[in-house]
């Protein structure tokens, strides 16, 4: 062996490492005998590679799992530490693991630990449940032995399979138990660990195993803490009464660890019968903690003290003076954590000169801490309306500051909330987003902006002095700047009379712009105030699009590319239903990490995680052939839900209406991680069979774990004689159970059901929302009906009754009645759509007052339409 | 569960990663891009082996600096920032071990990424706990070669 003596001359063995290269090297564990440091170098370098992020395909690995066991014959052992390490690493990619229990069963019976403990670790890394049996006794042995590196391995190894063998691991309880004897601080916590998770699902035998565990002499911090929270799961799970676990929790406080002293702290804090002498205890040892030298044990406290605020502010209260000193913390996220807290416990009389504290130290926070705080600002506009001036001010500086898109976007989201929470905040805020356009370099915030000016500003005392702001946009900005200033500017002449000439006279300089887009616009609003044609600018310039703008999007898009231009673009086409298919599943993980990360959430996970725009459905459907006779997709439900979202199949449907045929898609997901289903459908039996003939039904051929994909069924009906049923439904599948080891299914499976909720075909799956501009004038013009009364019984609020009329018809509400004056007992509400089938009008007047009682909601309902059959429908659905 | 850990230098290139929770690679490129975010204003301030946190997204990551290197660790439930705090001590002990004759650059820790894969397999079993004292690690992952192993010596 030549050994080079200058290091630095040396060439790097990991250097420029390529896969194929080391995989031919594996050859040196063939030779015999071995060559340890050679075949440690070949292993060494296979990890590097795991390290680096190869990746390496099942073939590959298998051959390189395969050819390692060969070193099982080695007795070096520094080779046979990199053997066990690569065997485990590799034996989930590879195929056929099971191969090397004998050896690693070998290994069990070395009277050296070092290969007990390892062997261990791989033989619970390739088992499965029919293989466990036979080796269970290895198990049982290593836990309760004395040597701590192996019971460890064998009790980590045991919490792993507690996933794959429950039933086999539940019957080492008794090895466990006397594990947590053991003398080692580790093993003891590794099988208190264990033990609570065997016995996790029996909440009898939970609480007996913690109280024993309590009063045993268990002192290692870990352990401890872990016993904390054991306790407090006891109590929330049991509402016991038992001192014995209140007590515990509160002897911890005092520990001299601050891990166990800070998780008893937290635990009072979380619980909610904590009594307020235990909460004051507890603050005052997180408020310890607050000034202690150690950033992470600061930032533990903060961030409860932060969620106890949220709860019980005033609590809090007595840290305020340590939590101000954070501020100025160098860690970022504690200083962070602090202001946000000290927003939420703050007072009318503090909170003035928490503003100007925090204002001052803002030039240190990068921006994801700065949005965070802009949050919390918010907030505190609902809190302290009275206060709105030193919010604007504040919000501003964020916004003039130097920072991202994202930043500032969040700061006049903020803006934008506290305008609309606190009606006298407009003037300020607008005054003070004038100035910040002159100097934007954001052309997204400043078209924003231009919006709001001139959706506000000719609301104000004095809306003449945005004008000047907006029209120095015109002759300073770029194109996209200056249309929306353009359209700005015609609001003012729209909604403030007064100011009308002068508008024209700033339109008519705009006529000769360079850019298309504001020529166009100048011109059009030029005419339309010249002519004084107010409803047509009213709708070009005040009333939002009535669907979504992805939606028309995809229709406008698909319309030109259609090149059938005979029919003009009808805008009642435009599906109103956001078409995406969100994960209930993970939607309900985010938002259960949203709430545990005590408002520290970037929002740049929920924006990304919205980049894939959704498919249309029509699109979808009509690549499937069954249905690719039944013509144009009319419309599309909304998604109704047919589970809860946390059982074990989720699925929802959505109904697409053909001329002549009902698609439903059933959209389902598998949350079980140890099931793949297989030929997955859904029988629908419908309560008035004479109305609809089954047409076909598409299953899922296979639904692995965690996905979402849809199976269809369809029926047939006729225009006449809607069927307008009730249908009963139930998910069938066949399932199979999925080897945890192997990742691949067991062959057989067996069939199975599973009941999932009804489904409503009702008339207003035949309704198209639509849009008139004159509803009043419409409805005048149809003949006259006899109205019907009812009354929608405990419905208590006529917001709550809009709402339940507009989803019970499906029609759109128009001249902005939805919305119901506060505090008035009475309310009207106008609705139009039209008939999928026949295109025919349909107007609604619903006429609500609550009742004497005050506990139901009395309606008379009036719908016009040429189609009388209709109007019959439409009233039999109350 | 422990969640990630991440080794990687002052310009913030990845050295090495290990993910126990088993994320997708595009989960991984927008944790390890919000990790930046959040903490590249702070680097310096772990200087001296300081531990510093931060939050985001669901889990708590505690990083800290040890010669050349930047050592995060990242969990959730019970390993919550104190316990990672603890964690990252036989990590940190760990590298310098092992880098002891050169100190701790960027060159000789990946010189020595396997002994390093070694000791960590001693602390964290696939994101639980194992040793938190250093000792018992290095005496567990025993390896006795500690010489780095050279192409010329085959």
């Amino acid at each position: 062996m030549v050994v080079k003596k200058d290091d630095d001359e040396s060439e790097l063995v990991f250097e420029n490492l390529e896969k194929g290269q080391v995989i031919q090297e594996k050859r040196a564990f063939n030779e015999t005998p071995v060559h340890p440091r050679k075949c440690s170098l070949v292993i060494s370098q296979f990890l590097y590679l795991l390290s680096r992020g190869d990746t390496f395909t099942t073939t590959e690995a298998t051959e390189i799992f395969f050819a390692a066991t060969k070193l099982f014959q080695s007795k070096d052992i520094p080779l046979r530490r990199l053997m066990w390490l690569l065997l485990k690493e590799f034996s989930l990619l590879s195929q056929d693991a099971i191969i090397v229990i004998s050896s690693l069963t070998k290994d069990m019976t070395n009277p050296m630990s070092l290969y007990r403990a390892n062997a261990i670790r791989i033989l619970c890394k390739i088992t499965d449940s029919f293989i466990l049996p036979q080796i269970d006794r290895y198990f049982k042995q290593s836990i309760v032995e004395k040597d701590p590196h192996v019971a460890s391995s064998a009790l980590v190894s045991s919490i792993h399979l507690l996933k794959v063998s429950p039933e086999i691991v539940k019957r080492w309880v008794n090895e466990v138990q006397e594990a947590v004897n053991n003398k080692s601080n580790m093993v003891q916590y590794h099988a208190i660990a264990l033990l609570h998770r065997i016995k996790q699902h029996d909440r009898l035998a939970v609480t007996k195993a913690v109280s024993t565990l309590i009063k045993g002499s268990i002192r290692s911090p870990y352990s401890q803490a872990y016993l904390i929270r054991c306790a407090v799961e006891v109590i929330e799970e049991t509402n016991t009464e038992d001192p014995v676990f209140y007590d515990y929790i509160n002897s911890c406080l005092r520990s001299k660890n601050e891990m166990v002293a800070y998780e008893a702290a937290r635990s009072i804090c979380a619980l909610k019968n904590s009594s307020k002498k235990e909460i004051t205890s507890a603050v005052s040892v997180l408020q310890n903690f607050l000034g202690s030298s150690k950033s992470t044990l600061k930032f533990a406290a903060v961030r409860t003290l932060n969620k106890l605020a949220q709860t019980n502010p005033a609590a809090v209260i007595p840290c305020n003076v340590d939590m101000e000193s954070l501020i100025t913390d160098s860690n970022r996220s504690i200083a962070t954590l602090a202001i946000t807290t000290l927003l939420k416990i703050g007072n009318e009389s503090n909170v003035e000169r928490l503003i100007k504290q925090i204002a001052n130290f803002l030039d240190d926070i990068n921006d994801e801490f700065k949005i965070v705080v802009v949050e919390a600002v918010t907030l505190l506009s609902q809190k302290f309306p009275k206060k709105y001036k030193h919010l604007i001010l504040f919000l501003n500086k964020i916004l003039r500051d130097e920072g991202t898109l994202q930043l500032k976007q969040s700061t006049l989201d903020a803006i934008l909330t506290v305008v609309n929470n606190i009606p006298e905040s407009k003037e300020i805020a607008l005054t003070e987003l004038c100035d910040f356009i002159e100097d934007c370099e954001f052309p997204d915030l400043s078209v924003q902006i231009l919006h709001l000016l001139g959706q506000e500003g000719p609301l104000t005392s004095q809306p003449s002095q945005y004008i000047r702001y907006i029209y120095n946009r015109v002759l300073l900005d770029s194109g996209i700047i200056r249309a929306a200033a353009v359209n700005s500017i015609a609001k003012f002449g729209l909604l403030y009379e007064p100011m009308k000439e002068k508008v024209i006279i700033l339109l008519g300089r705009c006529l000769l712009d360079e850019d298309d887009e504001v020529r166009d616009r100048a011109t059009l609003y030029l005419q339309l105030l010249k002519q004084n044609n107010t409803r047509e600018l009213t709708r070009l310039l005040v009333d939002d699009v009535p669907v979504p703008l992805v939606n028309l999007q995809k229709s406008l898009e698909h319309y030109i590319n259609d090149g059938d231009f005979g029919q003009a673009f009808d805008l009642g086409s435009v599906s109103t239903v956001i078409e995406s298919m969100p994960s209930p599943i993970l939607e309900g993980k985010s938002s259960k990490q949203t709430s545990q990360s005590g408002g520290v959430t970037p929002k740049s996970l929920s924006t990304e995680s919205n980049d894939g725009a959704p498919e249309s459905y029509s699109t979808k459907l009509a690549q499937i052939p069954e249905f690719s006779t039944f013509g144009k997709l009319l419309k599309s439900s909304e998604i109704v839900e047919l589970t809860e979202n946390e059982t074990e199949y989720v699925v929802n449907c959505v109904k697409h209406i053909f001329k002549e045929h009902i698609v439903f898609q059933f959209n389902c997901t598998n949350t079980l991680n140890y099931q793949r289903l297989e030929n997955v459908s859904v029988k629908m039996i419908p309560s008035n069979p004479k109305s609809v003939k089954y047409e076909c039904s598409i299953p899922i051929e296979i639904l692995n774990f965690d996905e979402i994909q849809s199976c269809f069924v369809a029926i047939r009906y006729h225009p006449d004689n809607l069927p307008l049923c009730n249908f009963k439904n139930t998910l069938k599948f066949r399932t199979k159970e999925i080897d945890p080891s192997t990742g691949e299914p067991d062959d057989q499976g067996y069939d199975d059901q599973y009941s999932i909720e009804e489904l409503e075909v009702s008339v207003k799956d035949f309704i198209q929302r639509t849009f008139v501009t004159n509803w009043k004038e419409e409805f005048a013009k149809l003949p006259e009906q006899e109205p019907a009364t009812f009354a929608l019984v405990s419905v208590k609020n006529l917001n709550d009754a809009v709402k339940q009329m507009i989803s019970t018809l499906g029609m759109a509400p128009a001249e902005k009645s939805e919305t119901v004056v506060p505090k008035s007992n009475k309310h009207q509400l106008f609705l139009s759509g039209k008939s999928l089938s026949t295109g025919a009008l349909i107007l609604a007047r619903a006429r609500m007052i609550l009742d004497q009682s005050g506990l139901n909601t009395d309606v008379e309902l009036t719908v016009k339409s040429d189609d009388q059959n209709l109007i019959d429908l439409i009233l039999s659905s109350f | 569960m422990i969640n990630t850990i991440l080794i990687t230098n002052w310009n913030g290139n990845i050295l090495f990663s290990k993910y126990y929770n088993s994320i997708t690679e595009e989960k991984q490129i927008e944790f390890e891009k919000l990790l930046y975010q959040f903490t590249k204003d702070e680097w310096l301030n772990s200087k001296g082996e300081k531990h510093l946190v931060t939050e985001f997204g669901g889990s708590v990551t505690v990083y800290t600096n040890v010669g050349d290197l930047l050592l995060f660790v990242s969990g959730s439930d019970e390993y919550d920032e104190l316990a990672l705090s603890d964690i990252l001590i036989p990590i940190t002990d760990s590298i310098k071990d092992m880098c002891k004759k050169k100190g701790v650059t960027e060159t000789h820790y990946i010189e020595q990424i396997p002994k390093f894969v070694l000791y960590l397999d001693e602390i964290i079993q696939r994101g639980q706990l194992d040793q938190v004292q250093f000792e018992i690690v290095s005496n567990y992952s025993s390896l006795k070669h500690d010489q780095p192993l050279k192409k010329e010596s085959l």
